[in-house]
């Protein structure tokens, strides 16, 4: 315990730089303290949220079912029944359930998603979607006839409380199944992807309409706790054997999953990022703080301290500095955390990319787990321990007569064998600054390193953002959108057919013989279902013109297996391959295509499959197909209307006078000329989101990088008190002073940045051609053009914040220190120095 | 230079001059009712123990410090009348120090340190090389110009910061014990070199000690007790 209290004095001797260190490392911890809390607290509510409204906790299904959900892989709920689930611990509530693919329609309007069959007694035990009706109710015990939409689905179908839908669905064993619900309820979970993709009757109605007779697709299990997901998994895939799959929330949302894992990922990348600059910043400190003791450590050696014991009071010293810090900035982020917690985080700027992130639309409400905590204060430990390593090392290692005389044992005298030049005259102050900086080129070094590595990895981490970014754009435009579209002003909101462009062929005539236009491509858009023999799945087909749509977008390049859409084949359909997969199809074989036309009547159309493409986007490769435009316009009755044109403009980097022409070209009345930012406004927003996160990052970065240059540069500045003593005795002024503390600062923070963007462009360029591989991330694939590896790409934005920021902060850090140097007492700095 | 005025008056004036230090509660009187006269070419040594006053009177001299009451005038300018960068550039101009531990600063050469103070002054570069050089060879240093501080004997090093005290060519040099860290020999050898520049070139030096033999070679020796002057003797000739 002595050495404890000598520690614990030692750290009290020079309370400022005990100060600087402790805001460091306590800014630190509250900045991943908050930083964690928002990403467990945001993944927590995305969780239970998703659980809550549809999945529940686990599901249960036939073997096979989650590859293909085929309404035909169904089981029987006494067989299930029999074992008892219910009873095994963690286990809440249980509800059998009936799942399959319907198109539902109201008047014109036809949107495909999953019709569920619910029992309602028990399905409110597990879901909390009886408690998010808006409007109208939720199913009583012995309801018939009735069906439960969401308020979005319900606004685009037009239809509202006590309207009729109609339903069609492909029963068991091939057969068609539709029936007509009355709308009894609408419900709002904040989040329209999931309230435009699934309707719900009741079981009773789905036997009837699927001609199921008892049977079920699944059983959702509600549990009392999300830790007992696994073992509950395990549990009850041993009672039912191999005929069944059991899957945890994990496999039954993987985009939630997906999400939880970037986020965590996001999370070490910026533990590792701060405790890299706090790891170099206390090691400075430690160091500092023994050179300036060697005296004393050669006294303690020679009194008969053991190199032990001298080690341990390093040590010592820094937990001390380490825990305090740690428990400060315990305080600070837990404060945030409590405060934030209770009010929420809004995020109102970006409200369309949160709908992406389910569950957090209205407020993210950090939270502070004790197992999180637990794991900042182990990390915190490491790098405490690690940073005191190697000073409390070379310490031991102290030679006592020497360590006395004020040498540690490998240092040869200050400056020994090296020969000065004559560079004096008017460089004398840069000579001054430089050889100071040589002098200690341990100090000078690390935080020279710490500047590099800090924003090295920010630089790195900015353009692998950068590069999803852009890549997202990329894909997303060059396979859907293009540059821009002209649609009617309501077309993307309720994708009306009859809000088509009457005049579109003289508009499109128009607009291709304007020489900044690449590519103008007229398209009809549509929701539909598609059918193979064992198979219906929903999509969204496009019909278009081979030809045109070549010079718009690249679909066609992704296609690897068969062949694009060719003008006037118009019996051919191309399809994503992982939709080919759910339907069972190959090249050349038949599907059936089904959907409203302009009038309301609902036609179908066989195609053969004629190519497949793969763009690495799941959700995109699943849900999309084309087929040309002559077809489509026959097939739903269009006649020679369109419902938008895409546009690829030739030179995208002076989008703006191009648009502005192309606006002019557009009739007054409803048509509308939309970017992509307005098409996509999830990617903008998405990429705003990035920029503010990084943004964020950024500051603490830098706050961190200050703390450490001011630290540095006080502790040299200390250091040297008898030798600006000598200056300002011998007559310099105190300005001189000043000027040579601020340029040895900014020549630091100038070699920092410098090696800090050459470090982030190697990165960069290291990962330029192989990309970075974000499967293990879980990349989410609700965005079109989304895929597994990201290519960094440097962008100005990136780099230049940072490159001009830190020599400036490097310059602002070292004020404090020039001032207190400049103001010295040249008597008593020489006395006392 | 402005010779004829100060050829009549006192170079260094010390009037009714008190210096107390609070520590705590505690008042230390290190220098009581000082009245002192140095003129223009007298080489005089400041002796008495430790804790007399010698630092203290040579720091107030030096504009280093300011006196609790009473006046001292440097050259015939009231020192309590400048301010803090017109101290500054009166230290640089028409003092120069030598302080018990050299400090020279370590990371410039012999040459370099003498030449700091000149192009503080503005000299330019080739007159400035020029003398410094002459400097150090007038303290029997040549050859050791580009060296580094931690390369040369204490000696050495303490003769660099007597030839960047002389080398402005100041009206008065003040050197706080500058023999306390050598041998009696080096010392003595030190004290013979001021000593020769003080007769060839009339430079005006005040030095503390407690070296009896080295305070033989003072033509003027003012011993301190306890904050008071105890003797004052001018030695005609020795």
């Amino acid at each position: 315990m002595r050495f404890i209290s000598l520690a614990w004095r030692n750290t009290r001797r020079n309370s400022r730089r005990t100060l600087l260190t402790l805001i460091a490392f306590a800014t630190g911890v509250a900045a991943l303290v908050f930083a964690w809390s928002m990403f467990d607290g945001g993944n927590a509510q995305m969780i239970d949220n998703m659980t809550g409204n549809y999945s529940g906790y686990i599901q249960i299904h036939r073997y096979g079912y989650t590859d293909d959900p085929s309404v035909d892989r169904t089981f029987s709920a006494q067989d299930t029944g029999a074992l008892k689930l219910e009873q095994i611990p963690g286990v809440a509530a249980l509800s059998p359930r009936m799942e399959t693919s319907a198109l539902i329609s109201h008047a014109n309007n036809t949107r495909g998603l999953l019709l569920v069959g619910v029992d309602p007694g028990l399905e409110p035990s597990v879901t909390t979607l009886h408690r998010k009706i808006v409007r109208g109710r939720y199913f009583d015990k012995t309801e018939r006839g009735s069906i439960l939409i969401g308020k979005s689905l319900a606004k685009v179908l037009d239809v509202d409380i006590g309207g009729e839908v109609a339903i069609i669905t492909q029963g068991l064993q091939g057969s068609i199944g539709a029936a007509r619900y009355r709308v009894q309820g609408l419900y709002d979970t904040q989040n329209e992807v999931v309230d435009n993709a699934q309707a719900f009757i009741t079981h009773a109605d789905a036997e009837d309409l699927l001609s199921s007779g008892g049977q079920i697709t699944t059983v959702a299990v509600k549990l009392t706790d999300r830790e007992f997901s696994e073992s509950v998994v395990q549990e009850m895939q041993g009672r039912l054997g191999n005929q069944f799959e059991v899957e945890g929330w994990q496999q039954l949302l993987p985009e939630v999953s997906q999400a939880v894992a970037f986020h965590e990922s996001l999370g070490y990348v910026f533990t590792f990022i701060l405790f890299g600059v706090v790891v170099i910043g206390v090691t400075n400190t430690v160091m500092m703080s023994i050179m300036e003791r060697l005296r004393e450590f050669g006294v303690l050696l020679a009194i008969g301290t053991s190199p032990l014991q001298l080690f341990r009071l390093i040590l010592y010293e820094s937990l001390l500095l380490g825990l305090l810090g740690f428990a400060i900035g315990l305080v600070i982020g837990y404060s945030l955390v409590a405060y934030y917690g209770s009010v929420g985080i809004t995020f109102t700027q970006s409200g369309e990319a949160m709908q992406t992130m389910q569950g957090v639309a209205n407020g993210l409400y950090p939270h502070l787990s004790l197992s999180r905590m637990l794991f900042i204060a182990v990390a915190v430990l490491i790098v405490i321990v690690t940073a005191a390593l190697y000073p409390a090392w070379k310490t031991a290692r102290l030679v006592p007569v020497q360590a006395i005389h004020g040498l540690m044992s490998n240092r040869n005298g200050s400056g020994k064998g090296i020969s000065s030049s004559h560079i004096l005259s008017r460089f004398m102050l840069l000579t001054l600054a430089l050889r100071n900086l040589t002098r200690h080129s341990r100090r000078s070094r690390l935080t020279m390193v710490a500047i590099a590595f800090g924003l090295g990895a920010f630089i790195f981490i900015g353009s692998i953002a950068n590069g999803y970014y852009t890549q997202i754009v990329e894909n997303s435009t060059g396979m859907l959108t293009g540059d821009a579209q002209i649609q009617h002003k309501d077309f993307r909101s309720n994708m009306k057919l009859a809000l088509s462009l009457s005049n579109g062929m003289p508009l499109l005539e128009d607009l291709q013989r304007m020489p900044s236009i690449a590519g103008a491509s007229p398209r009809i858009q549509t929701t539909a279902m598609i059918t193979s023999a064992v198979k219906s799945e929903p999509i969204m087909l496009a019909g278009v013109d081979p030809d045109l749509e070549r010079q718009v977008t690249f679909l066609h390049q992704s296609v690897k297996e068969g062949h694009y859409l060719q003008k006037g084949h118009d019996r051919d359909i191309v399809i994503g391959r992982k939709l080919a997969e759910l339907l069972h199809v190959k090249i050349g074989e038949r599907v059936v295509v089904m959907a409203q036309d302009v009038d309301g009547n609902l036609g179908s159309e066989a195609f053969v499959v004629a190519g497949m493409f793969y763009t690495g986007g799941h959700g995109f490769d699943k849900a999309t197909a084309h087929i040309t435009l002559a077809a489509s316009q026959k097939m739903l009755a269009m006649g020679n209307n369109v419902t938008s044109i895409a546009l690829k403009i030739d030179n995208p980097k002076h989008v703006a006078p191009v648009l502005a022409q192309i606006a002019s070209h557009v009739p007054p009345g409803d048509m509308r000329l939309l970017t992509w930012q307005a098409l996509l406004p999830e990617v903008v927003q998405m990429n705003a989101i990035t920029k503010q996160s990084l943004g964020g990052v950024l500051i603490i970065v830098l706050l961190m990088l200050a703390v450490v240059v001011m630290n540095t540069v006080l502790m040299s500045v200390m250091e040297r008190t008898r030798e600006f003593g000598t200056m300002l005795a011998l007559g310099s002024r105190p300005g001189l002073i000043v000027r040579l503390v601020l340029l040895e600062s900014s020549i630091m923070g100038i070699i920092g940045t410098l090696g800090g963007v050459a470090l982030g462009i190697l990165l960069v360029l290291m990962h330029m051609s192989g990309g970075v591989s974000m499967a293990a991330h879980g990349v989410s694939t609700a965005i079109p053009g989304i895929t597994d590896v990201v290519y960094p790409a440097l962008s100005v934005d990136v780099l230049i914040m940072p490159t001009i920021l830190l020599p400036i902060l490097a310059l602002v850090a070292a004020f404090y220190p020039a001032l207190r140097a400049s103001r010295l007492e040249p008597m008593q700095a020489i006395r006392n120095g | 230079m402005d010779r004829s005025p100060l050829d009549n008056m006192p170079l260094v004036h010390i009037k009714n001059m008190n210096k107390v230090y609070q520590q705590g509660d505690i008042s230390v009187n290190a220098l009581a009712d000082i009245n002192l006269e140095f003129r223009k070419g007298e080489f005089t040594a400041l002796v008495g123990p430790s804790g007399s006053g010698k630092t203290t009177l040579l720091n107030l001299i030096g504009a280093l410090d300011k006196p609790s009451s009473g006046a001292i005038a440097l050259g015939g300018q009231q020192l309590a009348d400048l301010s803090r960068a017109d101290l500054a550039e009166l230290r640089l101009r028409k003092i120069g120090f030598i302080f018990q531990d050299y400090n020279l600063l370590p990371v410039l050469s012999a040459l370099e340190n003498v030449e700091y103070i000149l192009l503080l002054q503005g000299v330019p570069a080739a007159e400035r090389r020029s003398r410094a050089d002459t400097a150090l060879k007038q303290v029997g240093l040549d050859g050791c110009q580009q060296r580094r501080p931690a390369q040369l004997s204490g000696g050495q090093q303490q003769r660099v910061a007597i030839a960047r005290a002389i080398a402005a060519e100041p009206l008065l040099v003040l050197a706080d014990e500058p023999t306390a860290n050598l041998d009696s020999e080096t010392g003595a050898a030190l004290i013979d070199t001021m000593l020769e520049l003080n007769r060839n070139k009339g430079t005006t030096f005040i030095f503390s000690t407690h070296d009896e033999m080295i305070m033989r070679h003072a033509t003027r020796i003012v011993r301190l007790k306890d904050g008071k002057i105890v003797e004052d003797i001018v030695h005609a000739i020795h």
